[in-house]
C-alpha cells in the first residue's frame, strides 16, 4: 500500500512535546515525540497520505498503470552533540512522493528534528536534528518514499501486455475467470470484462484514433473560433482556446521546446519518438515552435489514415501545409516560421470529433 | 424667382438629409463596439483591440468607398488562408447591448470580404488601405508588437 507521511501533531498540557520521528517504512507509518528537560505528558497523532486506492488494496491508475513504490533511508548520521545531517537521493526513473526523518539519542535529554524536506529540488531529501541546551548524542536518518509506473503496466481499459493480479482487485477478479489476461495478454476481451466482471466503466479511458472531419471544427462560429491547434491536436473541444499547461496550473513562461514539453507532459501527454510510436491505442501528435519574436507553438495530429492535419489558431482545420501540400510528415511539411521541431507525443484521442480524453483548458 | 426658390428647397432638403444621415450615423457609432483581431498566432491568443467611435466611422467610410473586385464572389466562407503565420484581420461590430451584429469584415493582403455593413461584397483594399490602417492602429494601441508588425509587413502587398 503506497503511503507517504501526512500530518503529525503533538498535544500536551505542559511546556511541549516535540517531534523526533516522522517516516514511512514498509507501508508502516511511524511518528514519535518527546518532552524536553521538563516533563510534559501528552499524545501524538499520525495521519498518513495514501497515494492511491482503497486502503489495503493496490489500484491501477487509468491512463497511467500500476504504481511501484519504495521506502528508502539515507545513511544515519551520528554525532556526540550539535547538528546531525542525513540526506538521500531519489533513484533514477523514480519520483519523490514523500519524505520523513528520524532522530534518536543515546545520551542526554534528547535530540529534536528541525529540518525535514526536499533539498533544493525534488530529487534529494535532507533531514537534520540537534540537541538543545544540554549535550545529547544520537543519530539522524533521512527517509523518503519514491514511486514509478510499474514497467509494462497500463490502464485496465487499454489493451497491452499482461497485468498482475496483485496490481488491482479488478485484475485479480478478471484473471480468476479469464487467466489469459494475466498469462498471455490483456486483450479486448479483458478490457470488456472490466465492465462485465468489475462493474467499472471504461468510457472515459478508451483511446481511439481521430479522422479528418473538418466540418466539425470549421463551423465559422464557436467551435472554429474558440478552439486552437492544441484543442485540435488533442481532439478535445473546450471552447477556451486551450493553452498548454493551463489545466495543470503551469500556463505561460518561456516559449521554447523544453518549457512547452514540460507543460504538455503535465497535461498528460507522453513524450515519444516516431519509431517508438504510441501504446494503448494513443494517437501520435507533434509540436513545433516559432522561435522568432514573437514566439508561438503549434500542434499537428496524425489521423487514422496516417496523414497529418492541423488547425492554425482560430482558422479552419486543414490537411494542407503552408505550400498547399497534403502533410505526410510534420517534420518535412512547410511550416512557415514554425521552424523548430518540438517532438512527438502520445495523446488519448477518440474516434469522435472533439471528444478526446485529454484534460486541457 | 421660381428657379431660386426651387434651388433653395433642394438645398434645404439636401441639408436636412445630410444632417439626418450623419446624425444617425454618429448615434449608431456611439452605440457600437467594433473589435479587430489580428490572426497571427496558432497556439497563443491573437492580438485583439477595440476601435473608438471615430475610428469606426473612419473604417465605415473606407468600406463605403472601396471598389468591388470584379468577378469575385462574396458567397464564400472566408478569404483568409488556413496557414501558419499572418492570416489577415477580422472585424466584428456589435451594438453595445450585444444583441445585433453591425460589422462583419475580413481583410487579407489587399482584399476585403464585407458581410456587414452593407451588402456582402469582396472589395479591393488597395485604394482605401484599411488593412494597413488597422494594423498601425493595433501598434499604436500596443496590441500588436513591433516584431509582429514587421513580420506582417513582409507579406502585405
Amino acid at each position: 500500500m503506497p503511503l507517504a507521511p501526512g500530518t503529525q501533531q503533538t498535544n500536551t498540557s505542559g511546556p511541549g512535546q516535540l517531534l523526533t520521528s516522522v517516516f514511512m517504512n514498509n507501508s508502516c507509518g511511524t511518528a514519535a515525540s518527546k518532552d524536553h528537560i521538563v516533563s510534559s505528558p501528552g499524545t501524538i497523532t499520525d495521519s498518513l497520505t495514501m497515494l492511491y486506492g482503497t486502503f489495503g488494496y493496490a489500484t491501477i491508475i487509468e491512463g497511467f498503470g500500476a504504481l511501484d513504490f519504495q521506502y528508502l533511508s539515507g545513511t544515519p548520521s551520528t554525532v556526540s552533540t550539535g547538528v546531525g545531517t542525513s540526506s538521500g537521493t531519489v533513484s533514477g526513473g523514480w519520483a519523490l512522493a514523500g519524505y520523513g526523518g528520524d532522530s534518536t539519542y543515546t545520551s542526554g535529554p534528547g535530540r529534536m528534528l528541525f529540518r525535514v524536506g526536499a533539498n533544493g529540488d525534488a530529487r534529494s531529501v535532507i533531514v537534520q536534528s540537534k540537541d538543545h541546551l544540554y549535550v545529547s548524542a544520537g543519530s539522524t536518518t533521512a527517509w523518503w518514499t519514491q514511486v514509478r509506473r510499474t514497467p509494462g503496466s497500463h490502464g485496465l481499459c487499454n489493451q497491452g501486455g499482461v497485468l498482475s493480479a496483485g496490481m488491482d482487485s479488478c485484475v485479480a477478479s478478471i484473471c480468476t475467470s479469464d487467466s489469459y489476461c494475466c498469462n498471455t495478454s490483456w486483450d479486448a476481451q479483458c478490457v470488456g470484462e472490466v465492465s462485465s466482471i468489475c462493474g467499472r466503466s471504461c468510457a472515459n479511458y478508451t483511446c481511439g484514433y481521430s479522422s479528418y472531419s473538418p466540418t466539425f471544427w470549421n463551423d465559422g462560429g464557436t467551435v472554429q473560433l474558440h478552439n486552437n491547434c492544441y484543442n485540435y491536436g488533442k481532439n478535445r473541444r473546450t471552447d477556451t482556446f486551450a493553452q498548454v499547461g493551463r489545466a495543470s496550473g503551469e500556463e505561460g513562461g518561456t516559449v521554447d521546446v523544453a518549457t512547452v514539453t514540460k507543460h504538455a507532459v503535465n497535461d498528460g501527454l507522453i513524450s515519444t519518438t516516431l519509431v517508438q510510436g504510441c501504446p494503448e491505442a494513443r494517437e501520435l501528435i507533434a509540436m513545433v515552435i516559432k522561435p522568432t519574436s514573437p514566439p508561438d507553438w503549434h500542434w499537428y495530429r496524425r489521423d487514422v489514415n496516417n496523414y497529418w492535419t492541423h488547425k492554425p489558431g482560430s482558422s479552419p482545420a486543414t490537411n494542407l501545409d503552408n505550400s498547399g501540400h497534403q502533410i505526410t510528415s510534420p517534420e518535412t511539411a512547410d511550416r512557415g516560421a514554425y521552424t523548430v521541431w518540438g517532438g512527438y507525443f502520445c495523446s488519448c484521442s477518440s474516434a469522435t470529433q472533439g471528444a478526446g480524453h485529454a484534460v486541457i483548458n | 424667382m421660381k428657379i431660386t426658390n426651387l434651388k433653395m428647397f433642394f438645398g434645404l432638403a439636401a441639408l436636412l438629409v445630410t444632417m439626418a444621415v450623419f446624425g444617425r450615423a454618429e448615434a449608431q457609432t456611439a452605440a457600437e463596439t467594433w473589435q479587430v483581431e489580428v490572426h497571427f498566432f496558432s497556439g497563443l491568443p491573437n492580438p485583439v483591440f477595440a476601435l473608438s467611435a471615430s475610428e469606426v466611422a473612419d473604417v465605415k467610410s473606407r468600406l463605403g468607398t472601396a471598389k468591388s473586385v470584379v468577378g469575385a464572389s462574396a458567397n464564400v466562407k472566408t478569404i483568409r488562408p488556413a496557414i501558419l503565420g499572418y492570416r489577415g484581420l477580422t472585424i466584428v461590430g456589435k451594438t453595445s447591448d450585444d444583441k445585433q451584429v453591425t460589422g462583419d469584415v475580413e481583410i487579407y493582403r489587399g482584399k476585403i470580404l464585407r458581410r456587414l455593413p452593407g451588402p456582402a461584397a469582396v472589395l479591393d483594399d488597395s485604394a482605401v488601405g484599411i488593412e494597413r490602417f488597422l494594423l498601425s492602429l493595433g501598434v499604436a494601441k500596443k496590441a500588436v508588437s513591433s516584431e509582429t508588425m514587421q513580420e506582417i509587413q513582409q507579406v502585405l502587398p
